[in-house]
């Protein structure tokens, strides 16, 4: 065993392939097996020691062994796989044999690989000789971004037919052959580098995608007596264009042919389903997530693709090509005023109640039959008439301008009562049995029955009616009103809570409780959905964070949890003129609606495995339906997908063999997994939403009952959470969200524009929290303006203030750490600044500000404009204590050790890739006693450096390799030695960093992560590492 | 976000559309130069993979500076995009028929390739310049000796002083893939470079950082005495690319130019073999170039700059020419671009 283990890793999908039996998974350097039957993960195994998987190709042998082979870089590897009732078993047959050039595309036949490389020639590799046995160049010398094997024939005599997509526009057909190799025939018409090309023998037809955006269609045609033309199958013929299909929004990195449809994906993950016939887009998956698709299998009624965000997404035809059934129906005497869904307990489908101008109410199962049942409400319902039905749909009620409500049962039971002296705004129910009316002044009245609950006051607003509300345990009512405020009223018609206008000024739209939790959810208009807490034994409830959604949903109607029995949150929106149904968990778009967007009467069911959407329009009534998708699915949760830009375990408190990682990068999402060490499986926890551009840098402090956790990125943006555990189950709340300029935009503080045209898009690089005592932090945030700057966070009044800035030097700073008195900041100029805290004077400052702080306590879940920040009125807490220039360039990574309570040694990795040791005495005056520095420590820039213990240390570098060394230091000479004790080339790209935690006492768990992440294990104990 | 954004995250791009420069990359070289001073005693250079020109630019007003008689200093700049003309800089655009000529077999097919005036998207760019990559991969795949023969004609028989390279492909994503292509351009300009450098002379082309860097040191090692990279401050400190310093050229004994090399192959093999023991194995010079005084690319510099000089927006010096996303963008503004049939 090797000292430095990978345990687990997630990265970029990159290679999927399907057999017959199996699902192929290429991610890093590891192949995935799932069984094609349930999608389950039946093995996994590394197919090589350095290089990431390309391609996987497979032959069945017989009808339990394929053998596969896998390609990646320069190199080729052959696995088998036999698989049988009693068995299943993975064997290596071959490892990693070097071709010599970039392999774009493989086939397989027994023990023949033929390969197209990327300088555009065709090898055939015998894995059982490993040996080439030939090699053809095409005389058109170029390089190539992709390729196909047509054909390979006689293969005592090989001859094959291949057809390559050059960087210059151009797909080449080429034929390789003993006698003569020679190019055929060129397809051209692209604009751009062709990335990918697939041909298919059933319908003779050949798809080429492009940087262009467009995918080309060509089609083999028979010719005869041609003198140069190809053979396909034993048929004379040429390729011919047959149409260009535009619609993808960037590049295309796949497209796949088969008989009746194309698949494609590329740069933006919606991917698009072709008609060929028709040579129409007939599908386009909606989604609200940027990553790339880098691989995609089809099989007879599936698709699989992947990417970016590692994880696998699976889609079938009967779904996507699943229409949606439209009836209508004009009403010419009256005009239709509202409508709802009904659904009866004893039959299926829905009905739908629609109720007139002229105060009648018709049922009706379809919009092309007449009405089942019509129901005259009588004078007093005319012109203004609302209605909610029964959560069951034992009955409606029926509500009028003049107070008064009616229940009708469906044997047409009538009961009418006065509930209110005037106009009745809103009647909805707000749990089974209980529902609340709401006349003028914010009179609100709940009702079980007939029977009067209890009534309460609306707090003053413009709009002073509810829109929604959730009457929790027959105790506390929330509701939500027009004005965009979520009010809690208990027992005693008190409001005990007062949301004051959070979901904006065009209101409140749904409260929903999420079944068997104890999570309550908001929207509104403002297109947000805000996530809260309650305890049944309390009669409050906990504004947690924002859920996240796409942005282009501006409107959001209604939350159900019911779509598909997950429990999984969907939503009902609006994007400008269309209705969509999205899910948040794949914050993809399973439905969408041309209707002219919400300003309407709607409603939205799901009965028996059909969506019904109704809605009004003018005096027409829609009535769309469409089957509910049936296996849509994700394999395996969907991570970051942009480059991870920092990664931060957290310890869980309950159990010792879970670990929480949080990741957060360049999609402006903060990611936190759970990872369990004995199974070394890891779940997606929580994703925490609201930053506005990337996120650079994240600190936390562990407490007995709960993290605080700090995020910080681009724009100036930082985020203040807090995370804590419920049940096994980790909480994230957001306490602040903080920004160095004026997010509302320049129009609503018209006199400050003066400043904000100064102000930089100044990013935060890094950030360290530390504890001041039990209720203040210390934040401190290396800037890319050149300053560092150090703000005060008090918990217990949730407030913040800037209370330092200090011009750094003239360069961007990049790291940055604290001990307890010394902060250390490294700038992009190479130089190491030390920052002595004034101690007292920073605790006379949290003393100052206790008295104040209450009043200026943000709204919960604002965004807070520190430019115009009250001006300091106290001393620096800053001194500066000297400079040490310590790399040439940049300095990427920063790490420190207390070797003793005197001794500290620091640690640096610069982008001229090498390595500073510096020994510190930190008690008189931080002078640097020794430094040591060891140049090309990596072959490139240096981003990760951490500490393990007095001796071992981590260095992490955009050369992909992950070191691990040891420090020999004698403290008598001050002499510093490193030795390099073990190196591992990650599966992750691009890395920025590397951090770790003691997984027990002698083990370490380290994460490196960049393009992905990957975990390793130490352990400490290894003789090796012991001391000398 | 404002127009004026871009302008205060990124400084250089600034500077280079208030200086007239065509890319912010031009001062990557002038910083390459203040270190290693790599136009001293150049009079003949050339600028491959050129447009949209701004190491031409620079070429141009440094030769013509230190030389008094401006008729000694050649500067050849070669790409196939046809580039807006400078002052001083003669243009190669690499042209297909004329290797048709040479290439019989490829007649017929080439004749219906329309690549000599083929679209190249050329942008200001923020972070790593991507500059005509398929002309210079096209430009490569189809220049032969006599492109080489050309260059040196106008050098009247001798050869150049200085060649610079600045190509970068347009990056997928993939970085193990995006690392391969930039390190064949770099190869493959390196193979130019040999018909074309004079003994002892300085060579220097953008290399990415990343896994196999070492490789491709060991490689350029074998033709030159002096290898090294360098990184300019006006290249971004998060940017995966450097630049390969390569002075007093000097291939092996009986060396022949030639477009495919196998000394280079042999090195592959090498490195590959050694990959999983420890990278410092190769110990690869790396000089930060560019004054600490100047300008840092990272930084975020408020828009006035000095006092009193008040800050005014400019338009970039060069837009983008026909790039190749060009008909799906004009489809997209026109709701040309097809829509899903089914919701």
């Amino acid at each position: 065993m090797t000292s430095l283990e990978s345990v687990a890793m997630k990265t970029p999908i990159t290679s999927l392939h399907l057999s017959k039996l199996h699902l192929f998974v290429g991610f890093g350097n590891k192949l995935e097996i799932r069984c094609l039957s349930d999608l389950k993960s039946i093995a996994e195994t590394k197919v090589f020691d350095f290089i990431n998987i390309h391609g996987i190709q497979s032959f069945s042998q017989d009808s339990e062994t394929t053998i596969i082979s896998i390609n990646g870089n320069r190199f080729v590897s052959v696995l088998s796989v036999t698989h049988n009732k009693h068995r299943f078993e993975l064997q290596h047959l071959s490892s990693a044999f070097n071709l010599k050039d970039w392999i774009l595309r493989t086939e397989i036949e027994a023990e023949k690989i033929f390969c197209v490389l990327a300088h555009n020639s065709f090898v055939i590799y015998d894995w059982k000789q490993r040996a080439v046995i030939s090699k053809f160049v095409c005389p058109a010398k170029c390089l190539l971004y992709s390729s196909l094997i047509i054909e390979v024939k006689n293969l005592s005599a090989p001859k094959a037919l291949i057809a390559a997509g050059t960087v210059f526009k151009e797909v080449l057909i080429w034929e390789a052959a003993e006698k003569e190799t020679k190019v055929i025939q060129r397809l051209t018409g692209h604009d751009g580098v062709i990335f990918s090309i697939h041909y298919c023998h059933k319908n003779n037809l050949l798809v080429s995608s492009s940087d262009d955006r467009s995918i080309r269609l060509y089609t083999y045609n028979c010719v005869d007596n041609e003198v140069e033309s190809l053979n396909i199958r034993g048929k004379q013929g040429l390729f011919s264009f047959l149409a260009v299909l535009y619609g993808h929004e960037s590049r295309i990195w796949q497209a796949v042919v088969c008989e009746k449809w194309i698949v494609s994906v590329g740069e933006s993950s919606n991917f698009c389903l072709w008609d060929i016939d028709k040579l129409q887009l007939v599908y386009r998956e909606e989604k609200f997530n940027d990553g790339s698709v880098w691989s995609l299998a089809v099989d007879n009624d599936r698709v699989f693709y992947a990417g970016s965000d590692a994880c696998i997404k699976v889609r079938s035809f009967n779904d996507m090509l699943c229409p949606t059934n439209i009836e209508k129906k004009c009403f010419l005497e009256t005009k239709p005023k509202s409508l709802g869904f009904v659904t009866l307990n004893n039959t299926n489908s829905p009905q739908l109640l629609i109720s007139s101008e002229n105060g009648h109410a018709a049922f009706f199962t379809s919009l092309n039959k007449s009405e089942t049942l019509k129901i005259n409400l009588g004078d007093l319902f005319r012109n203004y008439c609302i209605h909610c039905v029964h959560p069951l749909s034992k009955h409606i009620l029926f509500a009028n301008k003049f107070g008064d409500i009616l229940k009708i049962d469906f044997r047409e039971t009538r009961e009418l009562f006065k509930a209110h002296d005037s106009k009745i705004f809103s009647l909805f129910y707000v749990s089974n049995e209980t529902y609340l009316s709401c006349s003028i002044n914010g009179e609100l009245k709940l009702w079980t029955d007939l029977i009067f609950v209890r009534k309460h006051i609306l707090p003053y607003s413009k709009y002073r009616w509810p829109t929604c509300g959730v009457y929790l345990n027959e105790k506390i009512l929330i509701v939500g009103d027009r004005s965009g405020s979520v009010t809690v009223f208990n027992t005693h018609s008190e409001s005990l809570q007062y949301f004051q206008n959070i979901h904006g000024d065009n209101g409140v739209t749904d409260l929903k409780i999420k079944p068997n939790s104890e999570f309550l959810y908001s929207c509104g208009r403002n297109g947000k959905i805000f996530e809260y807490l309650f305890h049944s034994d309390q009669e409050t409830i906990k504004l947690l964070r924002v859920v996240k959604l796409g942005h282009e949903v501006d409107w959001i109607a209604k939350l159900t949890f019911d779509l598909n029995h997950s429990n999984c949150l969907c939503v009902l929106g609006f994007i400008s003129t269309r209705f969509v149904l999205l899910n948040e968990m794949e914050q993809s778009a399973l439905w969408s609606v041309e209707c002219g967007g919400g300003h309407r009467s709607w409603d939205f069911t799901v009965q028996s495995n059909l969506f019904h959407f109704s809605y009004v329009k003018q005096n027409e009534i829609f009535w769309h339906t469409k089957k509910v998708p049936t296996s849509c699915q994700t394999l395996d949760f969907n991570s970051n997908s942009a480059r991870i830009n920092s990664g931060l375990f957290l310890r869980s408190k309950e159990n010792v063999n879970i670990f929480f990682f949080a990741i957060a990068g360049d999609d402006n999402d903060v990611n936190i997994l759970k990872f369990d060490i004995s199974k070394k499986s890891l779940q997606k926890e929580i994703s925490l939403t609201g930053h506005i551009s990337n996120v650079k840098a994240m600190s936390s402090i562990d407490f007995q009952d709960f993290t605080l956790f700090v995020t910080v990125g681009g724009r100036s943006q930082m985020m203040i959470w807090k995370l804590f555990y419920l049940k096994g189950k980790l909480i994230a709340q957001q306490l602040i969200n903080h920004f160095l300029w004026n997010i509302d935009g320049r129009h609503r503080k018209p006199w400050k524009d003066a400043m904000q045209v100064l102000d930089p898009q100044t990013r935060y690089m890094n950030v360290e929290l530390k504890a001041v005592d039990s209720n203040n932090y210390l934040i401190s945030i290396a800037c890319s303006d050149a300053f560092f700057r150090l703000f005060l966070f008090n918990i217990e009044d949730n407030f913040i203030q800037l209370i330092e800035a200090v011009e750094v030097g003239d360069y961007c700073v990049l790291t940055l750490k604290s001990t307890k008195k010394v902060f250390i900041c490294g700038a992009n100029d190479g130089i190491l600044r030390f920052w002595l805290l004034d101690e007292n004077n920073l605790n006379k400052i949290c003393e100052d500000s206790i008295s104040d702080n209450k009043l200026k306590s943000p709204k919960p879940l604002s965004m807070i404009n520190g430019l115009f920040c009250p001006k300091k009125r106290h001393q620096s807490i800053l001194k500066h204590l000297h400079n040490y220039q310590s790399h040439q360039s940049g300095i990427n990574s920063l790490d420190c050790y207390f070797l003793t309570d005197e001794l500290l040694i620091l640690l640096t990795g610069g982008d001229d890739a090498s390595l500073k040791i510096l020994l510190i005495d930190s008690v008189a005056s931080n002078k640097i006693l020794a430094t040591t520095s060891k140049p090309n420590a990596h072959s490139s820039s240096i981003t990760g450096v951490l500490f393990l213990n007095s001796f071992l240390f981590i260095t992490t570098s955009t050369d992909q390799r992950v070191i691990l060394w040891k420090l020999v230091i004698d403290i008598e000479t001050k002499l510093v030695e490193v030795l390099q004790l073990e190196m591992k080339i990650s599966c992750v790209a691009d890395i920025a960093g590397c951090n770790s935690i003691f997984i027990s006492d002698e083990t370490v768990l380290i994460s490196v992560f960049g393009e992905g992440f990957q975990f390793y294990e130490i352990d400490l104990k290894e003789n090796k590492f012991l001391e000398v | 976000m404002g127009k004026s954004a871009k302008d205060k995250r990124d400084i250089y791009y600034r500077l280079a559309k208030e200086e007239g420069y065509r890319a912010r990359s031009a001062y990557k070289l002038i910083q390459i130069d203040s270190k290693f001073d790599i136009f001293k005693g150049v009079t003949k250079a050339v600028d491959l993979c050129a447009a949209p020109g701004s190491w031409s630019q620079v070429l141009a007003k440094k030769l013509s500076r230190q030389n008094s008689d401006k008729n000694d200093v050649k500067i050849v700049a070669v790409d196939l995009q046809a580039m807006a003309p400078i002052p001083g800089v003669i243009q190669i655009q690499g042209d297909i028929t004329n290797v048709s000529k040479k290439n019989e077999e490829n007649k017929d097919s080439s004749e219906q390739t329309d690549v000599v005036f083929l679209p190249t998207c050329f942008f200001l760019f923020i972070t790593v310049s991507f500059i005509s990559f398929f002309l210079l991969i096209l430009f490569i795949a189809i220049l032969q000796v006599s492109t080489a023969e050309e260059i040196i004609s106008h050098f009247e028989g001798e050869k150049a002083d200085l060649v610079v390279c600045d190509g970068a492909p347009d990056v997928t994503g993939l970085h193990d893939l995006d690392e391969f292509i930039q390190g064949q351009l770099l190869l493959s300009a390196l193979n130019i470079t040999t018909f074309i450098l004079k003994t002892g002379g300085i060579f220097i082309a953008k290399i990415f950082r990343g896994k196999d860097v070492a490789l491709l040191y060991l490689q350029l090692k074998i033709f030159f005495n002096d290898v090294l990279i360098t990184k300019p401050r006006s290249s971004r400190n998060s940017s995966i690319e450097s630049f390969i310093v390569c002075r007093d050229y000097n291939p092996p004994d009986g060396y022949e130019p030639m477009m495919f090399n196998p000394l280079l192959e042999e090195k592959e093999d090498e490195y590959f073999e050694n990959i999983m023991k420890c990278p410092n194995n190769y110990i690869i010079p790396f000089i930060v170039c560019g004054d600490l005084d100047g300008f840092d690319a990272d930084r975020t510099y408020p828009l006035q700059l000095e006092s009193g000089k008040d800050y005014v927006y400019r338009e970039p010096t060069q837009a983008p020419i026909n790039p190749p996303y060009q008909k799906a963008c004009q489809m997209k503004k026109s709701s040309e671009l097809l829509k899903p049939q089914l919701t």
